[in-house]
């Protein structure tokens, strides 16, 4: 990885400007400052990453309609091995592994011993007793902790694997024509290691982001810029783009996919009690196992379980009108109900949706909200009252990506 | 003969925030300075040709934004930069530096050690809690737990309402914070020594306490509870150095018709049967006074100044108790250049932020235990600035202005009392450590004032030397401080305050002690012109 | 594998496992106690006398009827002086007391006078909390708020002065409040010595006159201000307590460690023992560490990670080291029965603690002489580091034993003549012995930050842990070491109380036992 963007030869003259390390490059960076003409980073976990490479709607129609890559390499990876490494995850996750077999993905929240989210993420079972976890923050110590006690190691692996993701209903076509048949044939959910035309070693994942048909393929740093190459070699007949974090912003809404420091904050680094959320109040239920061996937390969600469930719940909106109903406060009949967290206008539903939490009397499907929308006219604050019904959070379900 | 509503006793920023308040709300206030310029420890001094020295007190974040808002102090002339990072010069050239950004800080940790990277982010967490919790108290008069007062059982309740959020963990982590030893809380986060070390830093700056004894967490909060422009534990230089923070309240006090005196050492109050009428200067002058306030520490206020027959005896038992060791030193030094050390190398910018020599826990609880023995640290542990780096006015063009905290000092050593030769020898051990982490820096030197803890008592009037005006341990502490029952401003003599940082919330350059006895003083004011 | 079944079982045989039992048992409950030992007793042994020993325990137990006797007089103290004889102190003729410090210090023949008294009030301020179950800082919890109320109200009952008194010095260093009140340095060395024995602290540190206060906590049988003394001491006390727990049903298994303690769904359900047999029950009450119970016999898997850490985090490094010598007659400088008191000032403590906080063994360390019988010495050596450094125990263990023993010669002279062996328990030991990881006789640290409502880890002060059925009864809970019975009697009362309330039962079966 470079450690350091270069330096002027002003700035080593003066003795007192900046100097040193700024943010980490990614494998795959050369070629995407090439392709980034809109001149658009952000920081991503001491990463730069791309905002936008030049226009967002085609970004996000290459998503919805073709195919898309987007540099996964800052994600944070771990990798926990070991003879306890089943037992380790067990304990540490929310749902059953020890059902998990080899060569399939479990996505799964981990909790505090309060039952409050850490932070949730994909696990890979890579073999009887090697597990690969993927997510957004770090979590070493955290998972450090978690295997204390038990015969199993956990590493940072971050640094040591380049990370792509292609998305879109074209990326099994995609894949196929860069000769790697076997790894598009993955089931959802499954993970497996293959060789590139090249022979270098690559192991794909059936995973994303997006809510749409998709893969995630991991190299070695050394290897990235050839992958990137050879699927963008391949790229013209299937609607090929790199992507910017807003994009994948916009279908990770239609997904109704949470994202950490937006839809809650994790146990370990709120500094407010009431900014957590535990699993259910995440609409994570479906992820949680109450009835499987111990792990962290469980007996607070037991416990939250039997008073009835979180006071909180996170809902999708379909909101009225076409302004997004960014950080918009909701009432129900004058009285404050609930904060949209995320919102966008989806152009392949056509919709103006939302990710919120609300108060828990108001999280069934139907109910109707008052969003009070605040948008920028012009120089001025524009104000809307809109209505927001109720839904389902996964707005965007395509059969295809199953398929 | 003019009869003012109250005589501020020092010019300290206390006693001129006081002042300022006092005046503002439309009282007669006569401030009495003993030295002859303003500031007591938040003072700028040129003692050396072209250089301005902080020569006490020499940076600063807990100033109360809420005090700055109300006296306007920008309005005159105060400014004040954040110096963004302090590093820790480790042995052989190595650092661990933290940076105002998060991720910067990040890899700098995980160069010592991965956990700890992540540990910090909890640590963090954790402090930034317990500041929330701590901060609406600071401008607050602490309540009597003993008393079933209206106001006592609102103010129990306004400790309540500030920790309740915290919740069952995070008053849990309250008690273990105020009762801890630094060093073992650093135990529950962290793995390496080097990034302890320079955390424990805070735990220890004029407190006669190691790290490891219970107690110093609260020290290392105390620290961190300030901010500057929102940013929490952010620490800056005021322009022109800390006499400017002085200058400001006092422009600030005059502004609103405060009168100001120097070289008017007040001798003993003028009593009026068993109420304060005034008070005595040296050359013998009367002034007299609806109330007086003062702005010196409770030693030397109550056993120098107060006449004792009027005190209870339990009160003065308790003020002579009142523990207030001294426990540090600090040297000025003219620079005649900008040092060099292997530590900030890759990125000089660091040269503009803390540097500290601070390497592991051990090193500190050593240099705590030559306190005890009776010496100064053999190897100290230094909080080094070079506020020229930020501020040009400070020093000639070319040239710096290095300001050096050293822990441990004691106030008496194992062979007597501090003799120039002594101080000398202090110096050297400082210059020699200094010089360990900046090769050449000696070279640089135009001049170095050491002062003792014995110095800052003689020239300053801080007794026993103690930068807070008293330790600042869970005895003196809030209700406590700083003696249990008098810990609302009031002495025991009618008419009579106390506005230093004796008081609670204790020290630094803060503020709050002034503004919490000008309140209570007003209230006593208003009741009894009504 | 033989299979049993009972209503409680009581894990360690100490004084506050054989409480438990007895208690139990005498609820009506088929109870057995499991020792991993040869004998009963565990930590008890090391204390070379009780004389805090709860008055409700005694009570409950009828200790009294059952042959627990106490001493008419209280313990003599003599504070050796190096070159003089030591500086007597009789609890039972203050006069002779008042007369022996004046030949010091007037001042300090009325001060120590005062200071005891002032303790022992202090000290009954404090007893309303020491016979609680600890609340939980769960303000949404009325009834949480309701006992923390009534507690602040308890203190409020000591009177303004007292109160004030109170919250300024528990968090002093003990050497604060000595120079305070004394000016004596062996008097002020008396005092921190007897606040900081057994623990990681010093006479400088802050928080250590909490300890001291707990010290002055009345015991049963006391005579008012002075402590009363079991006779027969620990030996006689844990007899009592069996006796006791047998009469009243338990069932007392010795040389039975247990291996594991079952859980099924986060529910306890019996124990399995070293040698393989399994056995049944519903509560289990374990005066065990808290970390050896928790993190060794029920495991990691069944508690949550965080958890885990926090308990891992609990402080207890073992500081105190206890030396036996068998001797052919008592030296003509001590009388039996005497506790003799090396700590000749503050410094002198403090210098020893700097040395050891290091992982050294201190020149001279502070040390409490019991000469328990004619034939029969102990000495409690403080500091003598769990871990050290630069060298191990094994190397270190005989030169240390001697150079205490010739070190004891010179203040007590002639006792080296007498010994005919010397026998160096050290924390290495004693955390083996006891299975009590860091060797620390309080199982953890009596800090300030580790007692009440944060022991044996903040917000499990309350006896039960995190899995249901399993109590804690031993030094590790509130309110911590030294032969109380408290924490016996607290964690037996808690555990009755849950136990008629209604406790959980596994949910299903094919949880699996683990």
């Amino acid at each position: 990885m470079i450690e350091s963007l270069d330096m002027t030869p002003q700035q080593t003259q003066s003795p007192l400007l900046p100097r040193g390390p700024t943010l980490k490059r990614s494998p795959f960076h050369p070629r995407l400052a090439a392709l980034n003409l809109a001149n658009a980073w952000e920081a991503w976990q001491g990463y730069t990453t791309a905002s936008l490479f030049y226009e967002l709607e085609d970004e996000y129609f290459a998503v919805r309609t073709g195919s898309s890559l987007y540099d996964v390499s800052p994600m944070l990876k771990y990798r926990i091995h070991g003879p306890d490494a089943e037992a380790v995850v067990d304990r540490l996750v929310t749902k059953r592994i020890d059902r998990l077999k080899p060569g399939r993905v479990a996505y799964a929240p981990w909790c505090d011993g309060k039952g409050r989210v850490v932070e949730e993420g994909t696990i890979f079972r890579l073999s009887e007793s090697e597990f690969r976890i993927n997510c957004a923050e770090h979590q070493l110590a955290w998972f450090e902790d978690a295997a204390w006690g038990f015969d199993a190691r956990v590493e940072e692996v971050t640094d040591e694997i380049a990370g792509l993701a292609l998305q879109g209903p074209m990326s099994k076509e995609l894949l196929r024509r860069v000769g790697l048949d076997e790894a598009a044939a993955l089931p959802f959910f499954g993970v497996g290691d293959f060789k590139t035309a090249e022979g270098a070693p690559l192991t794909v994942s059936r995973t994303g982001f997006t809510g749409d048909l998709g893969y995630e393929l991991w190299v070695a740093p050394d290897r990235a810029l050839d992958l990137w190459d050879a699927l963008m070699a391949e790229g013209e007949e299937t609607y090929l783009r790199p992507i910017g974090s807003k994009a994948l912003d916009r279908v990770r809404i239609e997904a109704g996919h949470i994202l950490i420091n937006v839809e809650f904050v994790g146990a370990r680094h709120a500094i407010r009690e009431s900014q957590t959320r535990t699993p259910a109040g995440l609409g994570l239920d479906w992820a949680v196992d109450l009835s499987k061996d111990h792990f962290t937390g469980k007996r607070a969600l037991v416990a939250e379980r039997e008073r009835g469930g979180p006071k909180k719940r996170l809902v999708g909106l379909d909101v009225t009108g076409r302004k997004p109903a960014i950080g918009a406060y909701l009432y129900r009949r004058g009285k404050e109900a609930g904060q949209v967290t995320s919102a966008c206008w989806s152009p392949i539903l056509k919709k103006n949706i939302a990710l919120a939490t609300v108060d828990a009397a108001y999280a069934s499907e139907g109910t109707i909200l008052d969003a009070e929308i605040y948008y920028l006219k012009e120089i001025t604050q524009g104000k809307v009252d809109a209505a927001a019904r109720v839904v389902s959070p996964r707005f965007y379900q395509p059969a295809h990506r199953r398929g | 003969m003019k009869r003012y509503d109250a005589i501020v006793i020092g010019a300290g920023h206390n006693g001129l925030a006081a002042a300022a308040y006092l005046a503002r709300a439309g009282a007669q206030v006569l401030v009495l300075e003993r030295r002859e310029a303003i500031g007591g420890a938040a003072i700028s001094e040129e003692r050396y040709p072209g250089f301005t020295y902080s020569s006490c007190s020499y940076v600063c974040s807990l100033l109360r934004a809420e005090i700055m808002r109300d006296l306007d102090l920008p309005k005159h002339g105060l400014k004040i930069i954040p110096y963004g990072t302090t590093t820790s010069m480790l042995p052989g050239g190595d650092r661990f530096a933290m940076y105002p950004d998060a991720e910067l800080t990040r890899r700098e940790v995980a160069r010592h050690s991965k956990r700890d990277a992540e540990a910090f982010d909890d640590f963090m967490r954790d402090l930034t809690r317990q500041c929330r919790a701590i901060r609406p108290l600071l401008l607050k008069t602490p309540p009597d737990p003993t008393s079933f007062k209206w106001r006592d059982l609102m103010g129990l309740k306004d400790i309540a309402d500030a920790f309740g959020p915290l919740g069952e963990e995070g008053l849990y982590q309250a008690m273990q914070f105020w009762t801890m030893s630094c060093g073992d809380f650093l135990d529950r986060y962290f793995e390496s020594e080097a990034v302890k070390g320079a955390l424990a830093g805070g735990s220890i700056i004029g407190t006669a306490l190691g790290p490891y004894s219970p107690g110093s967490a609260y020290v290392l909060l105390h620290h961190v509870m300030g901010d500057l422009d929102g940013h929490v534990g952010a620490w800056g230089f005021a322009v022109g150095g800390m006499g400017a923070i002085s200058k400001a309240l006092a422009g600030a006090a005059q502004e609103h018709g405060a009168e100001i005196r120097t070289e008017a050492e007040v001798a003993e109050l003028l009593m009026d049967g068993d109420k304060v009428a005034g008070v005595v200067l040296a050359d013998g002058e009367e002034v007299q006074a609806r109330t007086v306030v003062s702005n010196l520490d409770v030693k030397r206020t109550f056993l120098k100044i107060a006449p004792r027959k009027h005190l209870p005896e339990d009160f003065v038992q308790g003020v002579e108790r009142f523990k207030i060791r001294g426990s540090s030193a600090k040297l000025n030094i003219a620079l005649d250049g900008l040092p060099d050390s292997p530590s900030t190398r890759h990125d000089p910018k660091l040269m503009r932020g803390g540097l500290n020599v601070s390497p592991s826990m051990e090193y500190l609880e050593r240099g705590y235990d030559d306190w005890k023995n009776g010496t100064w640290s053999q190897k100290p542990y230094l909080d080094i600035f070079l506020p020229s780096t930020l501020d040009r006015s400070m020093a000639p063009p070319g040239k710096h202005y290095m300001s050096v905290f050293v822990q441990y000092a004691p106030p008496k050593l194992a062979t007597g009392a501090w003799t120039a030769a002594d101080r000398d020898a202090m110096g050297e051990t400082v210059l020699e450590t200094i010089e360990a982490h900046m090769p050449g820096f000696r070279k640089l030197v135009l001049d170095a004032w050491v002062r003792s803890p014995a110095d800052l008592e003689d020239q300053v009037g801080l007794t026993e030397g103690n930068i807070f005006h008293g330790e600042l341990t869970l005895d003196q502490l809030l209700f406590n401080r700083p003696i249990p029952g008098w810990a609302q401003y009031r002495a025991p003599i009618r008419g009579l305050y106390m506005c230093g940082s004796s008081t609670h919330p204790g020290g630094g350059v803060m503020g709050a002690p002034g503004a919490n006895a000008a309140r209570e003083m007003l209230q006593d004011l208003k009741g009894r012109a009504a | 594998m033989s299979q049993s079944r009972y209503d409680a079982i009581v894990i360690g045989g100490g004084h506050n496992g054989l409480i438990a039992a007895a208690l139990a048992a005498h609820a009506g409950r088929r109870t057995l106690l499991l020792e991993a030992g040869e004998e009963l007793g565990g930590m008890a042994g090391l204390a070379p006398s009780v004389h805090r020993l709860s008055a409700t325990v005694v009570e409950a137990l009828q200790l009294k009827r059952r042959g627990l006797a106490f001493s008419a007089s209280a313990q003599r103290t003599g504070l050796l002086r190096e070159g003089r004889g030591p500086l007597s102190l009789d609890p039972n003729d203050p006069g002779a007391t008042h007369r022996a410090i004046a030949g010091e210090s007037a001042a300090d023949a009325d001060g120590w006078r005062r200071l005891q008294t002032r303790l022992a009030r202090l000290a009954a301020g404090l007893a309303p909390f020491l016979e609680e179950t600890p609340p939980r800082l769960d303000l949404a919890d009325w009834g949480e708020r309701w006992k923390l109320m009534k507690l602040g109200f308890a203190v409020r009952r000591m009177g303004r002065d007292d109160m004030r008194d109170l919250l300024r010095i528990l968090p002093l260093p003990v050497a604060d409040l000595a120079e305070e009140e004394l000016e004596t340095p062996e008097l002020q060395g008396l005092l921190a010595l007897d606040a900081v024995m057994g623990q990681k602290m010093g006479a400088r540190s802050p928080n250590t006159v909490f300890p001291l206060v707990l010290r002055h906590a009345p015991g049963a049988g006391a005579p008012a201000g002075a402590a009363a003394l079991v006779d027969g001491g620990a030996d006689a006390l844990i007899d009592a307590l069996a006796r006791a727990a047998r009469e009243e049903g338990a069932e007392i298994r010795t040389d039975a460690p247990v291996a594991r303690i079952l859980t099924q769904d986060g529910v306890a359900v019996g124990v399995e023992t070293a040698g393989g047999e399994t056995i049944e029950a519903p509560v289990i009450l374990s005066s065990a560490h808290p970390k050896t119970t928790l993190i060794d016999l029920v495991g990691p898997r069944a508690l949550d990670a965080d958890f885990v850490r926090t308990l891992r985090c609990a402080r207890g490094e073992g500081m105190t080291a206890r030396l036996d010598l068998a001797l052919d007659g008592a030296p003509e400088a001590a009388a039996p029965g005497e506790r003799l008191v090396h700590a000749p000032s503050l410094a002198h403590i403090e210098t020893a603690f700097d040395q050891a906080k290091y992982g050294e063994l201190p020149d001279d360390p502070p040390l409490e002489v019991t000469l328990e019988s004619e034939t029969r010495a102990a000495a409690l050596v403080q500091y003598a580091p769990r871990t050290l450094r630069g060298t191990n125990w094994a190397e270190a263990r005989e030169a240390f034993a001697k150079r205490l023993v010739d070190r004891m010669d010179a203040l007590i002279p002639g006792l080296k003549a007498r010994v005919q062996s010397a026998t160096l328990t050290t924390p290495e030991e004693i955390e083996g012995r006891f299975a009590a990881p860091g060797g620390h006789w309080h199982h953890l640290e009596l800090g300030l930050d580790q007692v009440f409502l944060l022991r044996p880890a903040p917000g499990w002060a309350q006896y039960r842990t995190p899995i249901e059925g399993l109590f804690l009864c031993g030094a590790g809970a509130h309110p911590g070491g030294g032969i109380t019975g408290q924490p016996g009697l607290n964690g037996a009362r808690a555990a009755l109380a849950a136990a008629k309330a209604g406790l959980r039962r596994p949910a299903s079966a094919d949880g699996g036992a683990q």
